[in-house]
């Protein structure tokens, strides 16, 4: 293979390679995005939580904020980290079995617990894993040391649920489900809850119906899942400003390698060019020769950079997982990135070329034929 | 006399080499050549060959006086519109050939064609196989410059040069790099061409034996021109089938007429410019049928 022949083959590796980063990135960061908007619905299963560290919040406040214009429904529990067999900081959720429809539990295996009074658990398929749990049936022991407090009991598990959240991912936590009676027993704290989810039904009223609670129970910590979304969503985009900043480096290099092998090419084909204008070609002429070749080598790695970054963005996904994140990134293509990678590489491509094919058409003939 | 195709009038160019060195190429230089001609341009190196075919190719400027081509004056026209004028009006053909070396024969001979953009790839190939033809490379149209012989190389260069029907071929040391036996083909090529196709050559060299096929010797020396009648009588060989190439010949020019014809309905050119064209061409074939039966008489 001639090395013009490789030298072509290698800028358009390098194009192909920036174009994979752009599109590869891309798709994994709209998928992120689509998967956190989405778990945090599911994970909160709320608009609002309102929440204290200690359990302090009599029940009743539920009841009030029930009361509440465009509230929809609300359910006070306690959620607090306990260890679960020999696993720790397990998110423990106590939850009024009448209530338990809220979460919209996804279910693997068994059932929710029957009774408030049941010391019955629900956990998630992964804590099920550490602890070798494969059928609902077993019981293992639940050891509460909340403060002052230890307590340690045992509960059958009646049921796995599925761990999809991109949240749970994130923390490397489990959670596990009681009725809300015996956690308060456990902790000798009846009547009392610190979590307290609320949805609306209007999800543009969520400020006024914010505004409302604090009324009743003033100083209360309230998080809105909006807010929730756009703090994540805006460390997510800082994320991506620097995964930009990597491919723009990438992109450079492959105009760099654009201009180069253009360099180089006219080099090598001085004297054609001197012998084309002296035949009469014009520099429009010259122009579409170089631009030709480029064009080529602007479309081929845009396309092959199309391919590999999509079947990338799944390595790439598999890469994140194996970092410890759990969850699963939906990969989808975006046409949007597509359409961007591709017109990128073809405008830098084009770009990267007019000054060496500039200087190509200013060459005057006689002196590229005195070049041997 | 009809008019001349090039006219030179007081050319005179100065190299600057420096601030204070500077070469004077040609002094004041006044030629004529006319359509049909041969012109011999002799001298040793750096007497200023090079640089009056550079000029009469629109290829260099001169620093003074003025270049007719056609009776156009040439000398000021801005580089675009010389494209074009060197694309339509003048072949060039170079002591190294010139071609170029990714594409085949009958590319090469297209390109000045394509470049143009009158005619489509098909008429296009159809023309330069007729000039390869002529040239005797009809079976190596798809050769590639490396395949060839400087000898056969030069003859595409030839074709290419054809390739438009320009008004003048401008030759540098056609034959400085090609063996004894295509040295001869080349020549008589030449003259063949000369002689039935009108074509007018300037052909600048240092081979006395190319100058046996001149109408016209002019020596240059030191910038200066001098003009000689005399030309030296050499026999050459004739490894050329007159026939063939007239045979080809006829065709190109028909194919010529065709795409006139073309020209014509599209509207490029108009009804006057196509008779004046057509009878050129048809004078052209009288001009063959007469040396035809002469030659048979």
């Amino acid at each position: 293979m001639s090395i013009h022949k490789v030298r072509t083959l290698l800028t358009v590796l390098a194009i192909t390679w920036s174009v994979a980063t752009l599109v590869a990135l891309r798709t994994v960061g709209v998928g992120i995005r689509s998967k956190v908007a989405q778990d945090i619905n599911d994970f909160l299963q709320a608009d609002m939580i309102i929440m204290e560290n200690v359990i302090s919040i009599p029940e009743q406040v539920a009841y009030h904020i029930s009361e509440i214009p465009h509230v929809k429904d609300v359910v006070g529990t306690i959620l607090i980290p306990v260890k679960v067999g020999y696993v720790r900081g397990v998110n423990l959720v106590g939850v009024p079995v009448s209530k338990m429809k809220f979460f919209h539990v996804n279910l693997v295996d068994g059932r929710l617990p029957a009774s408030d009074d049941s010391y019955e658990i629900v956990i998630d398929e992964k804590l099920a894993e550490w602890l070798g749990i494969k059928k609902p049936g077993i019981w293992v022991s639940v050891v509460i040391s909340y403060g002052p407090i230890y307590v340690e009991r045992e509960f059958e598990v009646v049921g796995i649920m599925a761990r999809t959240s991109f949240i749970s991912g994130i923390m490397g936590a489990s959670f596990a489900i009681v009725p809300l009676k015996v956690l308060q027993e456990m902790t000798d704290k009846e009547g009392f809850i610190n979590y307290i989810f609320v949805k609306v039904d209007d999800r543009k009223l969520v400020d006024d119906v914010a505004r409302n609670i604090r009324k009743y129970y003033p100083g209360a910590g309230i998080i809105k899942q909006t807010d929730v979304i756009r703090v994540i969503l805006r460390v997510m985009d800082i994320i991506r400003g620097m995964l930009m900043a990597v491919t723009l480096i990438g992109i450079l290099v492959a105009a760099i390698g654009v201009m180069n092998t253009v360099m180089m090419s006219i080099r090598e084909r001085i004297r054609e060019i001197g012998i084309l204008k002296t035949i009469g070609a014009s520099g429009v002429h010259v122009l579409l020769i170089f631009l030709s070749e480029v064009v080529v080598m602007g479309i081929a790695g845009g396309i092959l950079g199309i391919i590999l970054g999509y079947t990338g963005s799944y390595f790439l996904r598999d890469f994140i997982n194996m970092l410890g994140l759990t969850f699963n990134i939906p990969i989808q293509p975006v046409p949007e990135s597509f359409i961007m990678g591709f017109t990128i590489s073809i405008t830098v491509s084009i770009l990267a070329a007019l000054y060496p094919i500039y200087k190509a058409i200013k060459i005057r003939p006689i002196e590229a034929l005195k070049i041997e | 006399m009809s008019s001349p195709v090039i006219e030179l009038r007081n050319i005179s160019k100065i190299y600057r080499m420096s601030q204070t060195v500077s070469v004077e190429a040609l002094k004041d230089v006044n030629v004529k050549i006319y359509p049909g001609e041969i012109v011999i341009i002799m001298g040793p190196s750096g007497s200023g060959k090079s640089t009056f075919l550079n000029i009469v190719g629109t290829l260099d400027r001169p620093t003074s006086g003025r270049v007719y081509l056609d009776g156009v004056d040439v000398t000021d026209l801005p580089e675009r519109e010389l494209y074009d004028i060197r694309l339509r009006k003048i072949g060039f053909v170079f002591q190294f050939f010139n071609l170029i070396s990714t594409l085949t024969a009958i590319e090469n001979v297209m390109l000045p064609m394509i470049l143009l953009g009158e005619l489509s790839e098909k008429e296009a190939r159809e023309r330069a196989l007729e000039l390869l033809k002529i040239v005797g490379l009809g079976d190596r149209i798809n050769s590639r410059p490396i395949q060839m012989s400087g000898g056969q190389q030069q003859r595409v260069a030839i074709a290419r040069a054809l390739a438009n029907n320009p008004s003048i071929v401008l030759m540098d040391e056609p034959t400085g790099n090609v063996d004894v036996v295509s040295e001869a083909i080349i020549l008589k090529l030449i003259s063949i061409l000369n002689k039935y196709f009108g074509v007018t050559f300037v052909i600048v060299t240092h081979n006395p034996e190319v100058s046996v096929i001149g109408h016209r010797i002019i020596y240059i020396r030191g910038g200066r021109l001098f003009e000689t009648k005399e030309v030296p009588k050499i026999s050459l060989d004739q490894p050329i089938d007159e026939r063939r190439i007239i045979r080809s010949e006829l065709k190109f020019l028909k194919l010529e007429l065709v795409r006139l014809r073309k020209e014509l309905h599209k509207g490029i050119i108009s009804r006057d410019e196509y008779l004046a064209r057509a009878r050129e061409i048809e004078e052209k074939v009288h001009r063959i049928r007469r040396l035809i039966s002469n030659a048979g008489k």
